[in-house]
C-alpha cells in the first residue's frame, strides 16, 4: 500500500529548543492511526508542519508523494484537517463558510456539500449564524469543511473535544467509514486513550520530540501485558484470601472488600475458581481485566508528571 | 489565477458582512448630507448677504451724514474764525474754508445722486474724482489769473474737461464715459512707465468689456480684487519682482512661471465670469458645501480603511480562522494580495460612495448646475476643468493618503498580529503626526525635514493649486501653512517606495513566519 503521509528525518526547533527531534514513520491510504503523546511532547508541532502552519527545518514531509517544501499547492490539496478548535467566520453561516472553503478547491460541487452537511448531521441548522452554534455543532462543521473536497488524507487534533458521548461515537462511526470505504488515511491526534483503542489500527507514542515507536494496538497492548489478571469477587473476602492463600499467595496482586485480583489465566482460573467454590467462598463474579492502553502508554512514555 | 479570484471573493464577503463597515459607511453617508443640510441652513438663515449688504448700506448713509454734519460744524466754526483772523492766518482759513467746502458739497451731491462714496462702486469713484478736479479748480482760481504760469493754465482747462465729462457719466450713469476718462488720466500720466500704463489701460479694457462696474450690490467687490491681483502679477512679471505677496523677493523661473498662469486663470475667470459669490474671503456657506462634505467623508473613509487593514491579518490570527486558509492548497503570497485587493477595492466603493452622495446632495440643497469649474493654466493658457470632474479628481488625488495609511496599517497588522495595536497606531499617526509636523518647523531645520512623509501627502490640495478654497481648507485642518515645499514628482517618487518598502515587509513576514 502506498504511504500517503511520509515524515522523513523531520526536525523543528524553537529557538535553541529541539521540539520535534528527527521523527519519521508512514501512514497507509485507509488506515487510522493514532498519535499519542504527552503534554509537550511535539504531537502539535508535528501536525502543524504538515498541515503548513510552520515550517520545517529538516528533513522532509511527503503527502500523497508530492514534498511539501517543493510542490506545496499539491501537496496541500490531498490534506484536510482541524488543528484544535475548528474555527470559522463566525457572522456568517455554516453554508457559507464551507460555500467559501470549496471555492478555494477544485472539484467541489454543491451536491458535495449537501452529501458533506447532511453526513455530520447538520441539514437542519446549516444556514444560521455561526456564532450560534453550540460547540459540537461547530465541530461537526469543522469536519465537514475538512472532508469537503474528499482529501486522501485527513488530520484531526483533539477531534473529540466538546462532543457528547452519542456525538463522539458518531465522529468514530464517520472516521471508521471514511478509512474502510474511501480508503482515506485519518491521522488522529488524541489524549483520549480509550477513544485511541477504539479506532486505531496503528498508533505512534511521541515524548520529548522523539518517536518512541510505531505499532498496531495490539502489539502495544501485548508488549505492556506482563501478565493476564483475573479479579474473583467473593464474599466472604477474608475466607476466600485464607484459602488462596497457601497455594497462589504469591499471584495475590490485589485485595479490596469486594474482590480480590490474582495473576492466572486459562487453566489455572477455574482451579481457582473450582477451590473457592467447594470452600464455600460464595462466588459473586470472575472477569478477565485487561491491560488498558492507559497502563501501556504510561509505561512507555514513562508516566512522569512534569512537561517535557 | 482562478485561485487568485477565489481568494478575491472570499474577502470580499468577509468584508461586506462585517457590521463595522457598514457602520462607518452609513455614519459617513449621515455626515456628508447632514454637513451639506447645515450649511444649507445657514444659507437660509442669512438670506444673502443682501441682509447684510442692506444694513451695511444703511451704516454707510449714516456715516455720510456724520461726515456732513461735522464738515458744516467745522464750516461754521472757521465762519466765526474768520471774523478776527488777519494775514497769513486768513489765508490759511479761507484754503481749509474752500476745501471743507467742497467736502461738503460732494457729500450732498452723493446724497442727491443716491451714492454711496465709500463703495466701489464707479460713480462713487467718479464723484471722488469729480470733486479732486473741483478743488484744483477752486484753488487755482483764488489766485490772480495773472500769476499763473503756462502750466497752470493747462491743468486749470483739463480739470475743467474731466469735470464735465465725469458729471455726464454721473448723471446719465455712463460706463464708458467714464472709463474713458480713467484712460485719460492715465495717459497723461507724467510719473508712470509706458509698460505701467499698458497695464492700467488693459484693466480698464477688461472693465468695460465685461461690464464691471462695482456696483453696490456685490460687497465685497470680488472682481475689483480679482483685477488689482491680475495687475500686481503683470506688475511681478515686469519687473521681475514678486508683487503678489508680502515677500517681494526677485522672481524665480519657477516663480514666474506660476504668476503667468496665476494671471492667465484671473483673466479667464473674468471672461467668463466664473467668479464665486465671495471667493476670495472663501467663507461663504455655498461654496464651503462641498469641500466640507468631501472632506469628511474622506476622514471617515481614512478611518475605515485603517480599521479595516489594520485588523485584516491580525483578527484572523486571534479568531483562529486563520487556519482554514492556511490549510487550503493556495500559496501565503496569493493570500496576501487577495486581501490587499480586497482592500483597495472597499476604498474605491467608499470613495465612489462619497462621491455620489456629495454630489448628490450639493445638487439636491443648492441646484444642480450650481458649482463652479475649476480654472487652472498651463503654460499661460487658461483652461477649464467641469464641477463634477473636479470634484472627483480631487477626491482621488487624495486616494494617494489613504493606500499609504492603509499599506501602514497593514504591516502593524501582520508584524505585530494585534488588532488593537495596529489601528491604534495607525489613527494615532494619523492625527498626530500631522500635528507634529506642522509644528516641527518650529524647531528643526533642514533637508531631512524633506523626507518627513507628512510633507508630501495633500495631493489634493497640491495638485489642484489654483483653488483658493482648498488652500484655506487644508490650512484649517493642519493648521499650519507647509514650510517644506517638495515637488509633486518628488512626493510621488517617495511616497510610492514607502508604501513599497511597507508592503514589502508585510509580505515577506506574512510569507516566512510561522502561525
Amino acid at each position: 500500500m502506498e504511504a500517503i503521509l511520509k515524515l522523513f528525518n523531520v526536525s523543528k526547533s524553537f529557538g535553541r529548543k529541539k521540539v520535534v527531534d528527527n521523527i519519521s514513520f508512514e501512514i497507509c491510504a485507509g488506515e487510522v492511526f493514532g498519535f499519542l503523546g504527552p503534554n509537550g511532547a511535539g504531537k502539535t508541532t508535528t501536525i502543524k508542519m504538515i498541515m503548513g502552519f510552520l515550517s520545517v527545518d529538516e528533513g522532509d514531509v511527503y503527502i500523497n508523494g508530492f514534498n511539501v517544501k517543493k510542490d506545496y499547492e499539491k501537496a496541500m490539496s490531498n490534506i484536510g484537517g482541524i488543528v484544535e478548535n475548528p474555527e470559522m467566520y463566525n457572522n456568517l453561516s455554516g453554508l457559507t463558510n464551507l460555500q467559501m472553503y470549496a471555492r478555494l478547491h477544485d472539484g467541489v460541487t454543491k451536491q458535495r456539500i449537501d452529501e458533506v452537511v447532511t453526513l455530520v448531521g447538520m441539514q437542519n441548522r446549516i444556514k444560521e449564524k455561526m456564532k450560534k452554534y453550540s460547540l459540537g455543532m461547530k465541530q461537526r462543521c469543522g469536519l465537514a469543511q475538512a472532508i469537503l473536497h474528499k482529501p486522501k488524507l485527513l488530520i484531526l487534533d483533539e477531534p473529540t473535544n466538546g462532543l457528547d458521548p452519542a456525538g463522539i461515537r458518531e465522529l468514530r462511526d464517520i472516521l471508521k467509514k471514511l478509512a474502510q470505504e474511501e480508503n482515506v488515511a485519518v491521522f488522529v491526534s488524541s489524549h483520549l486513550l480509550s477513544e485511541m483503542e477504539l479506532m486505531c489500527s496503528r498508533v505512534a507514542i511521541i515524548n520529548n520530540g522523539k518517536i518512541l515507536g510505531v505499532k498496531t494496538v495490539k502489539e502495544l497492548l501485548a508488549d505492556a501485558t506482563r501478565a493476564v489478571i483475573h479479579r474473583f469477587m467473593a464474599k466472604p473476602v477474608e475466607k476466600a484470601v485464607e484459602i488462596l492463600t497457601p497455594q497462589y499467595g504469591s499471584l495475590i496482586k490485589t485485595i479490596t472488600d469486594d474482590y480480590i485480583d490474582i495473576e492466572a489465566e486459562g487453566d489455572k482460573v477455574s482451579e481457582i475458581t473450582a477451590l473457592l467454590a467447594t470452600s464455600g467462598i460464595g462466588i459473586l463474579g470472575v472477569s478477565k481485566i485487561e491491560t488498558s492502553l492507559e497502563e501501556a502508554f504510561i509505561n512507555m512514555t514513562g508516566g512522569g508528571n512534569y512537561i517535557a | 489565477m482562478r485561485k487568485l479570484i477565489a481568494l478575491y471573493t472570499n474577502e470580499m464577503i468577509k468584508i461586506s458582512r462585517k457590521i463595522s463597515v457598514i457602520i462607518i459607511l452609513g455614519i459617513m453617508i449621515i455626515g456628508v448630507i447632514g454637513f451639506g443640510g447645515l450649511m444649507k441652513l445657514q444659507v437660509s438663515m442669512n438670506p444673502g448677504n443682501n441682509n447684510y449688504l442692506s444694513q451695511n448700506m444703511q451704516f454707510q448713509k449714516e456715516e455720510m451724514d456724520r461726515q456732513l454734519d461735522s464738515f458744516k460744524g467745522r464750516l461754521s466754526e472757521i465762519k466765526q474764525q474768520k471774523a478776527s483772523a488777519t494775514g497769513a492766518d486768513l489765508m490759511n482759513l479761507e484754503s481749509e474754508e474752500r476745501s471743507i467746502q467742497n467736502q461738503i458739497d460732494k457729500l450732498q451731491y452723493a446724497k442727491t445722486m443716491d451714492i454711496i462714496l465709500f463703495s466701489s462702486s464707479y460713480r462713487a469713484q467718479a464723484i471722488e474724482m469729480l470733486f479732486n478736479y473741483k478743488e484744483t479748480v477752486n484753488q487755482l482760481n483764488s489766485m490772480p489769473a495773472a500769476s499763473l504760469t503756462q502750466e497752470q493754465k493747462k491743468q486749470l482747462e483739463d480739470a475743467g474737461n474731466y469735470i464735465s465729462r465725469l458729471e455726464k457719466a454721473i448723471k446719465n450713469k455712463d460706463f464708458k464715459e467714464y472709463i474713458s476718462v480713467s484712460n485719460d488720466q492715465i495717459n497723461n500720466n507724467t510719473f508712470i512707465s509706458t509698460e505701467e500704463k499698458k497695464i492700467s489701460l488693459e484693466s480698464n479694457e477688461l472693465r468695460l468689456k465685461y461690464n464691471l462696474k462695482g456696483e453696490e450690490n456685490s460687497f465685497p467687490n470680488s472682481m475689483d480684487s480679482l483685477i488689482w491681483q491680475i495687475e500686481s502679477g503683470k506688475r511681478s512679471l515686469l519687473y521681475n519682482i514678486d508683487y503678489t505677496s508680502q515677500t517681494q523677493k526677485p522672481l524665480s523661473s519657477e516663480l514666474r512661471e506660476k504668476i503667468k498662469n496665476g494671471v492667465a486663470v484671473n483673466v479667464y475667470k473674468i471672461e467668463k465670469g466664473i467668479i464665486g459669490k465671495n471667493s476670495n474671503t472663501g467663507m461663504n456657506p455655498e461654496e464651503l458645501a462641498m469641500p466640507g462634505m468631501v472632506g469628511f467623508g474622506s476622514f471617515m473613509l481614512v478611518i475605515l480603511v485603517m480599521i479595516l487593514a489594520g485588523g485584516s491579518i491580525s483578527q484572523e490570527i486571534s479568531t483562529g480562522s486563520i487556519k482554514s486558509l492556511i490549510i487550503s492548497p493556495t500559496k501565503r503570497w496569493k493570500i496576501f494580495i487577495a486581501k490587499v485587493v480586497s482592500l483597495l477595492t472597499i476604498g474605491i466603493i467608499g470613495a465612489l460612495l462619497l462621491y455620489i452622495v456629495a454630489i448628490l446632495t450639493n445638487g439636491a440643497f443648492f441646484g444642480f448646475g450650481s458649482g463652479t469649474p475649476y480654472v487652472y493654466a498651463v503654460n499661460g493658457v487658461a483652461k477649464e476643468l467641469g464641477f463634477n470632474i473636479y470634484q472627483f479628481a480631487k477626491l482621488f488625488a487624495g486616494f494617494i493618503d489613504i493606500m499609504l495609511y492603509m499599506t501602514f496599517a497593514l504591516m502593524l497588522s501582520i508584524v505585530t498580529r494585534n488588532t488593537a495595536a495596529s489601528v491604534g497606531i495607525s489613527i494615532a499617526v494619523f492625527f498626530g503626526g500631522s500635528i507634529v509636523n506642522s509644528f516641527l518647523p518650529l524647531f528643526a531645520k533642514g533637508e531631512w525635514l524633506k523626507f518627513i512623509p507628512f510633507n508630501n501627502l495633500s495631493f489634493s490640495t497640491r495638485l489642484f493649486p489654483y483653488d483658493t478654497l482648498n488652500q484655506i481648507m487644508d490650512q484649517g485642518s493642519s493648521g499650519m501653512v507647509s514650510v517644506v515645499n517638495n515637488s509633486i514628482l518628488f512626493s510621488l517618487c517617495y511616497i510610492a517606495v514607502l508604501i513599497f518598502c511597507m508592503g514589502y515587509t508585510a509580505f515577506d513576514s506574512f510569507n516566512r513566519r510561522d502561525i
